[in-house]
């Protein structure tokens, strides 16, 4: 019985198999077909087509937030307004994930994929000579960088093969920015002051330690702060260097760079860190044990180095509004300090498309842009226009958030996508999983570090 | 390959068979020989895809003195050493049960097999869920029976013991097919006879199935070490390229996608890849060595 | 002594029910997280069998943000490619090694044979550098070309048609049949269950193919099934519960529901080959 069925399917599957095999040729020209009709990867230098490569998980059509139910408008939006104002250009946005991101970066401009990135990792790739420099383009249409906020576009200089000084090879376009953020509601539960503008180290550790435990008010476990031990851990340790004065080292080129990521202040900083964590949840050092923050449940009163993503996007959908506040990162003598983060769009520099690249750059500047980013998508908008808005308006924390997004460390630290960020973050892992003792790690990761920059 | 067939009819039918196996060889050409060659000749190399510097041994002084590199070996013996010691005799008994009951045996194949049929990845997404350290199904369980929990993946103590869970849990379904096969196939003349003696089954068991099941063993302890020594898609899902937390779970593939694929230093990976490939080559010799034997 | 047996018997039962059921219950959480509205805001606990607030909700998330269909079909296409590219390429090679006669026979089995001796990741960046120069990183090429070896197949083919007898060659020769027009006339319509292992065999390891995809696929759009899943779990690590778990159980089920249906077999052939990655 069995044999018999089993022959008649291998029957089948044989002959598809063959007949396949025999027009395979054919078959796989189709799968080339069919990636390029997504907009993949035509390379064609086609003068009327733009190629974007963006970064995250952009839709062309509208998609539901997991979270709130609501509709979120797609990339749709952007390329039939992007056409309309440019009726000979059609626009062909290609999505990667953030995961890997750096190396498919590399893979699609090595074979001319696109005409404009989304470029966070902007210092290897204008070294390598990949990127054109904007400063000609910028001069020749007299667009006025002016309309960005305070240090945006100073968070992304960098430099050319041939450049002696800094220079402007992307223009801001997601915006992002880190900050603390608190629940007042918990802090009011535990009887605990709500925190300065501008907290220090010692006020962070302070009143975590007073907010674990069992809540007084509602009987719940809750927990003084939480971050994530994962990816992003070293920022806010850097970031506690700054706000103690230091930095992470400097110099800008490879051949320049000197790291200090075993000074002394790093090793306080670091100290703090694992200090703080007796008051973070089990699971933070796999970026767990936060499920509950930003909900009605929440449990978690500081979290610190906080992505604005995440704090925008739940803020409203769950009406925490009057309980979420945020307040800054430390911040050195000047008043600078933090991780500069969001995206920037660079031009490819054998892109053909130039002028029209920019014309492209130039409209993600302009409000449709940053208030369709802004919306749907709760991103910080990079433009100084953006604080009029009557939706930003209504958002009392937005003020720290844009405040957050103008005073980061500038320009942004030229080995966050290199070696040296994943070996700092290792030693940080070591040092919090109790591992290693803190000066130990940093001494290890400057070691490391130096090693890498040698070697290259 | 067929122009020079006409002449000599008899002898020149022997050229179609190349093209039988054109594919094959096509194949082997292009994407086995060449990319081994590849991989030494670029361990031999600075690289990062462009340029390329001979830089004689440097890269596998670089490897090899390299403690991350070290960690990685460590971590990747250390999950496969204890997958096996736990999967291997686990479902050898379960496989025993199975084959000693007259009802469900069927059933209880397919639902010890499942978890093998479901994708690494999409079984690492669940397992991040169920070894959550708070609200996971796997501390409840341990909690609930009055048993120690742990942090699992966010703590570099314990995050390996969690991918130790995940791996016996998808891969005992396979041990328990592959003693199944093998149980069914000693002869039944053996305990028989050991009836005859008046063996009790536990006893039968001890002295007659586990001799018989050596080869099987043998043939599960290398196979399971060489698809060990390949770990990487549930250690990516948890942790990333670094094997976070503490590169607790970085294995020696995931070294060298670590710097092959984020670092682009293609030589450091090449050296890396070299000597992973002759350790696994040393195990599949041996394997095949005992597959002889089996026959 | 029977009822002795009996009870055993049924002890032991008991006990793979009961250890059965551990095993599968992460799929069974999976399935109730996934029907609860709520989950994305909390990860359900402690874990029930119902769902607090039971809904559909995560699951038209999964339907209406639409990529796991593109991922289907990018998986489907590569995997039939790939399968009916390997079934052909190895039924066609072990017919050669089992009934031709051809100069360096031997050593090309030889070859073909310690070609498995070499995973994925002894190539991985040559192979990557390969596609690159050409310029086929981020299409299909790369997941489909190196199929066309498929080492494996060719050896269980080899063994299935060594237990073909050779007579029936020799009456198509009679006939006047060619080499090929023997191997399809005559053997192939016999190679019906060892194409069927071939299918299932290959069909189970393209179908959960990782690292290679993971390595030249860039854009979201060309992601198969496990890629996506990966940078979905990545993105979102354990903070929307629901709609992972109702992406988990689409991209789950049908696999199991194909096992299900074709168990014996795919055990069969596990069994046989001994080997399935």
């Amino acid at each position: 019985m069995h044999k018999r069925w089993m022959r008649k399917v291998g029957m089948v599957g044989a002959v598809a198999a063959l007949t396949l095999a025999a027009c395979n040729g054919e078959e796989d020209a189709g799968s080339g077909d069919d990636a390029t009709g997504n907009g993949e990867s035509s390379s064609s230098g086609d003068a009327d087509t733009l190629r974007v490569a963006l970064i995250g998980g952009y839709e062309m059509s509208s998609t539901t937030d997991p979270i709130t139910g609501e509709t979120v408008e797609g990339l749709e939006v952007i390329k039939d307004e992007f056409e309309s104002q440019n009726p000979d250009i059609e626009v062909e946005f290609i999505v990667m994930p953030w995961s890997n991101h750096v190396a498919n970066t590399q893979a699609m401009m090595s074979s001319g994929e696109a005409d404009i990135y989304q470029m966070p990792g902007i210092n290897d790739f204008a070294a390598q000579g990949m990127l054109e420099p904007l400063q000609p383009l910028i001069d020749e249409d007299g667009f006025d960088l002016d309309v960005y906020i305070d240090n945006q576009v100073e968070g992304w200089l960098t430099q050319g093969p041939d450049d002696d000084d800094l220079a402007i090879y992307g223009l801001p376009a997601f915006g992002d920015s880190r900050f603390v953020a608190y629940d007042g509601q918990l802090f009011e539960e535990w009887g605990v002051e709500p925190l300065s503008d501008y907290p220090d180290m010692e006020e962070i550790l302070e009143k975590a330690e007073q907010m674990t435990g069992e809540n007084p008010v509602t009987g719940e476990q809750n927990y003084g702060a939480w971050f994530s031990g994962e990816h992003s851990t070293l920022f806010q340790l850097v970031n506690a260097a700054e706000g103690q004065n230091r930095q992470w080292g400097e110099g800008y080129e490879w051949s320049e760079i000197e790291f200090a990521f075993n000074s002394d202040e790093m090793v306080t900083g670091l100290e703090w860190l694992v200090d703080i964590n007796e008051f973070t949840p089990d699971g933070n050092m796999s970026a767990q044990g936060n499920e509950q923050w930003m909900t009605e449940n929440n449990n978690i009163a500081i979290r610190l180095h906080a992505e604005s993503a995440e704090i925008i996007q739940q803020v409203q959908a769950q009406g925490l509004e009057d309980r979420i506040h945020v307040v800054q990162e430390f911040k050195n003598d000047e008043g600078i300090g933090g991780m500069f983060a969001g995206s920037p769009l660079s031009i490819a520099a054998d892109s053909e498309n130039q002028d029209i690249a920019f014309e492209f750059l130039k409209f993600t500047a302009s409000d449709f842009f940053q208030e369709f980013m802004w919306e749907q998508h709760s991103g910080v908008p990079v433009v100084e226009a953006a604080s009029d808005w009557a939706s930003i308006q209504e958002l009392e924390l937005m003020e720290g958030v844009l405040e957050a997004a103008a005073n980061p460390w500038t320009p942004r630290y030229p080995w966050s996508s290199s070696q040296p960020r994943y070996i700092l973050q290792t030693a940080v892992e070591d040092a919090l999983t109790g591992g290693t003792d803190a000066e130990d790690a940093l001494e290890n990761a400057q070691a490391e570090s130096e090693q890498w920059l040698e070697d290259r | 390959m067929t122009a020079t067939v006409p002449k000599k009819k008899k002898s020149g039918q022997s050229y179609i068979w190349y093209l039988f196996l054109l594919p094959t060889i096509v194949g082997i050409v292009l994407f086995i020989l060449y990319p081994v060659y590849e991989s030494f000749r670029l361990s031999f190399f600075r690289s990062s895809g462009a340029s390329e510097t001979w830089v004689a041994l440097s890269n596998y002084e670089r490897v090899l003195t390299s403690s991350s590199f070290w960690n990685s070996v460590y971590n990747t013996f250390y999950i496969a050493f204890f997958q096996l010691l736990i999967a291997i005799p686990l479902g050898f008994i379960i496989a025993s049960f199975i084959n000693s009951i007259t009802r469900f045996q069927n059933f209880f194949k397919s639902v010890f097999f499942l978890p093998h049929v479901t994708s690494m990845v999409a079984a690492a997404m669940i397992f991040s869920f169920v070894l959550h350290p708070e609200m996971g199904l796997f501390n409840y369980f341990l909690d609930s029976l009055g048993l120690p929990t742990s942090s699992w993946l966010s703590h570099p103590d314990s995050s390996k013991g969690g991918v130790v869970l995940l791996t016996v849990w998808h891969w005992l379904g396979f041990v328990i097919i592959i003693c199944l096969a093998n149980l069914q196939a000693i002869s039944s003349e053996l305990y028989e006879a050991a009836d005859i003696d008046g063996a009790s089954g536990l006893q039968k068991w001890f002295f007659i199935t586990i001799p018989n099941m050596g080869g099987t063993f043998a043939f599960l302890l290398v196979i399971g070490w060489i698809a060990g020594l390949q770990r990487f898609n549930e250690v990516f899902v948890f942790g990333g390229a670094s094997g976070s937390p503490s590169r607790s779970l970085q294995t020696m593939v995931l070294f060298i996608y670590e710097r092959g694929f984020s670092g682009f230093e293609f030589g450091i990976a090449s050296a890396a890849t070299v000597i992973l490939f002759i350790i696994i080559l040393v195990l599949t010799l041996i394997n095949l060595r005992l597959a002889r034997v089996r026959m | 002594m029977a009822k002795r047996r009996k009870i055993i018997n049924a002890l032991i039962t008991v006990f793979l029910f009961v250890f059965g059921l551990i095993v599968i219950a992460p799929f069974i959480w999976m399935i109730t997280v996934s029907f609860d509205r709520l989950a994305n805001i909390q990860i359900p606990f402690p874990p029930s069998l119902i769902p607090d607030e039971p809904a559909l909700f995560n699951y038209e998330l999964v339907f209406e943000n639409g990529r796991i269909f593109r991922a289907y079909m990018n998986s489907a296409f590569v995997t039939f490619v790939s399968v009916a590219i390997q079934a052909s390429a190895a039924l066609l090679g072990g017919y050669a090694f089992s009934k031709g006669r051809f100069k360096g026979k031997r050593i090309l089995f030889i070859l073909v044979l310690a070609t498995m001796m070499v995973p994925i990741e002894a190539r991985l960046i040559p192979l990557y550098q390969m596609f690159n120069q050409v310029n086929l990183i981020n299409t299909f090429w790369p997941l489909i070309l190196p199929t066309i070896l498929y080492g494996l197949g060719i050896f269980l083919c080899k063994q299935y048609f060594d237990q073909l007898p050779d007579t029936l060659r020799e009456a198509a020769r009679i006939d006047g049949a060619g080499e090929f027009k023997t191997f399809f006339r005559v053997y192939l319509p016999l190679a019906g269950p060892i194409t069927a292992t071939l299918v299932i065999l290959s069909f189970m390891s393209n179908w959960n193919e990782f690292l290679w995809p993971l390595v030249v696929i860039n854009s979201e759009s060309l992601q198969t099934i496990p890629l996506f899943l990966a940078s979905f779990s990545q993105q979102n690590q354990t903070q929307i519960a629901g709609m992972t778990m109702a992406l988990a159980t689409m991209s789950v089920l049908p696999i199991i529901v194909l096992f299900l249906f074709l168990q014996r077999y795919i055990i069969q052939s596990i069994a046989l080959s001994g080997i399935k990655e």
